[in-house]
């Protein structure tokens, strides 16, 4: 049985390497195959106001349909699973609300339901987020001034797996990170339903130069095509929830 | 469900919010808290005091109310606060919103009276909520986000009610709703997977809470946990308890209660001697069992990893 799959893209940045290729262009061109893109700005502990690099941050989650947040680094760990949790709810609720309204009629979406059907709906909503497949690239923005907050992305991360391994669904993930010298976005783990690797990748991490947000999530988009899960994740990207699931449960 | 909401909603003292649905009307009396994921009021309905929470989000609200619907359906004694209505109203701005109205435990918060009752008192109400705890796990539910907050002591009932069931979740499925420092996956002493085992790490942090508030820094380091119960005084008497809970020791919930109220029968016979030493289970725990412990990876199969 399919039980069809969702795709994430998670950025992990504190918005100082936002040059070049817009950022929010892109996430409206992934989102058209499937995937959505969740954002997380990381704030220093003394800054008090927004900086205007991370004014993207929600732009970039809007465009690309997914969820976004801006938090201090010690608030991490909370965060990366609510984004990541509520960008699969938001996915599900997307699909179930099109599912509805094909049965009932345009203007349908849930909120119109009275209170006792809605009920039974989201229990079909809570059923689906806890048994698909979740696939999610994740990308960590390694740019110098991320420096002294890696250690809580890595605790947050680490953390971020201790949930998404309690789920009864299947859980891929791949780590990239941006900027490199060379390459627009290095590639640190490849797919892996292990969440225990993703603390030994941290020390390979380095800092490096300017590289524009807008072309690393380009690159690493790409993630969904490439490896041997590409069956898999093509079906993803163009079905995001397999409509056979209900049927046959 | 939006991508940057805020769910909380503010209503004034005295509004009054029309169920659309099933026309009832609810007079907005008080905030009595607010959170991530909504807002709850006491409000009035025909002359009886009730407590409505609402949110932006209606999920929120549809998810709490089924859970309340099932517990209600399949509980002898009331755990939760029992549900009243499901309706949607228009607000004051003339938006839109779901609330639920459920049943207004009256009472003290266990934030505040954790530190004042004696600790006879407190192993006596927490023995009873854990054998409603061995009930609601018997349904095949966990409470998830167990914590003093969502405790009330029912001054009618005269036992530990408890509110917020935003974190109940089958066993089996993984915990969404939860609070850092209850948490057993955030000290690293287990997963977030739903099992029985996972309600009774909290209630021990709940215990500890009596010495007094725990705090941590922002990763959780399971040596703090182990040093603050071994430095503990107050506490004594249910070390072993809260360390055997704390590892998941525990089948269930009725076998932690087996181990309580030994604790609690020690303590009361006890007491009446002043100043002569016990050396029994209750004493305290040494540096070197400490180190011992903290290098222990093999229990249960529940955890995931350990940090040290
Ligand atoms: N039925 C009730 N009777 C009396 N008080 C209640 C009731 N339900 C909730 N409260 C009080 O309101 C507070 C907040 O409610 P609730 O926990 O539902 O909000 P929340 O949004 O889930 O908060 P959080 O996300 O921080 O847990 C509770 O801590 C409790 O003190
Ligand atoms: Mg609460």
């Amino acid at each position: 049985m399919n039980k069809g799959s969702v795709s994430q893209i998670l950025l992990i940045t504190d918005g100082c390497s936002n040059q070049g290729e817009d950022p929010v262009a892109v996430s409206r061109h992934i989102v058209s195959t499937g995937v959505s893109v969740n954002v997380i700005g990381v704030l220093d502990d003394d800054q008090t106001e927004e900086p205007i690099g991370l004014r993207e941050v929600n732009e970039i989650a809007e465009a690309g349909k997914g969820v976004s947040r801006i938090v201090y680094a010690d608030d991490l760990s909370e965060t990366m699973q609510m984004v990541t949790q509520q960008a699969m709810t938001q996915t599900i609720q997307g699909y179930v609300n099109q599912e509805l309204k094909s049965i009932l009629g345009d203007e349908t979406n849930e909120e119109a339901l009275p209170p006792e059907t809605r009920g039974e709906v989201q229990e079909v909503m809570e059923d689906l987020s806890e048994t698909v497949d979740l696939n999610m690239v994740i990308l960590v923005d390694t740019s110098a001034s991320m420096q002294t907050k890696m250690s809580a992305v890595k605790e947050a991360l680490d953390d971020l797996m201790i949930s998404l391994d309690a789920r009864q669904g299947q859980f891929m993930y791949t780590v990239y990170q941006f900027p490199t010298r060379k390459q627009v976005v290095k590639l640190l783990l490849d797919w892996t339903d292990d969440g225990k690797r993703i603390a030994k990748v941290f020390p390979k991490f380095a800092v490096g130069g300017i590289t524009p947000t807008g072309a690393a999530l380009r690159e690493a988009a790409k993630a969904f095509h490439i490896s041997e899960q590409d069956d898999v994740m093509r079906g993803a990207a163009y079905d995001v929830i397999d409509p056979s699931y209900r049927s046959s449960s | 469900m939006m991508s940057s909401i805020h769910p909380t909603v503010r209503l004034a003292n005295g509004t009054r919010i029309n169920g659309l649905w099933h026309n009832r009307q609810y007079h907005i009396k008080q905030l009595l808290g607010e959170g991530a994921r909504g807002s709850t009021y006491l409000v009035e309905a025909s002359g009886k005091k009730m407590a409505l929470k609402i949110s932006r989000d209606p999920s929120v609200v549809t998810a709490e109310a089924n859970i309340l619907k099932k517990l209600q359906r399949a509980q002898s004694v009331s755990l939760g606060p029992s549900l009243i209505d499901v309706d949607d109203g228009y607000l004051p701005n003339r938006m839109k919103q779901s609330f639920y109205v459920m049943e207004y435990v009256q009472g003290k918060p266990m934030t505040s009276l954790v530190g004042k009752l004696s600790l006879v008192d407190l192993g006596r109400l927490m023995s009873r909520l854990l054998s409603e705890l061995h009930q609601l796990h018997s349904m095949g539910y966990i409470f998830g986000d167990l914590k003093l907050d969502n405790m009330i002591f029912d001054d009618g009932l005269k036992r530990i009610r408890l509110v917020d069931v935003g974190g109940v979740t089958q066993v089996g499925r993984g915990i969404r709703e939860y609070t850092s420092i209850y948490d057993r996956g955030f000290w690293r002493l287990g997963g977030r997977k739903a099992d029985p085992t996972y309600d009774l790490f909290a209630l021990a942090i709940c215990l500890m809470h009596a010495e007094r508030p725990l705090k941590f820094d922002s990763n959780g380091q399971q040596q703090m946990l182990w040093r603050f119960l071994s430095s503990s005084r107050r506490i004594t008497p249910f070390q072993q308890v809260i360390k055997q809970a704390l590892l998941g020791k525990y089948r269930d919930a009725l076998h932690m209660k087996r181990d309580l109220d030994l604790a609690l029968q020690q303590l009361s016979l006890s007491r009446p001697v002043q100043g002569r030493t016990t050396k029994t289970n209750t004493q305290r725990i040494s540096e070197r069992d400490l180190i011992t412990l903290s290098g222990m990876v093999a229990f249960n199969g529940l955890m995931i990893y350990i940090l040290l």
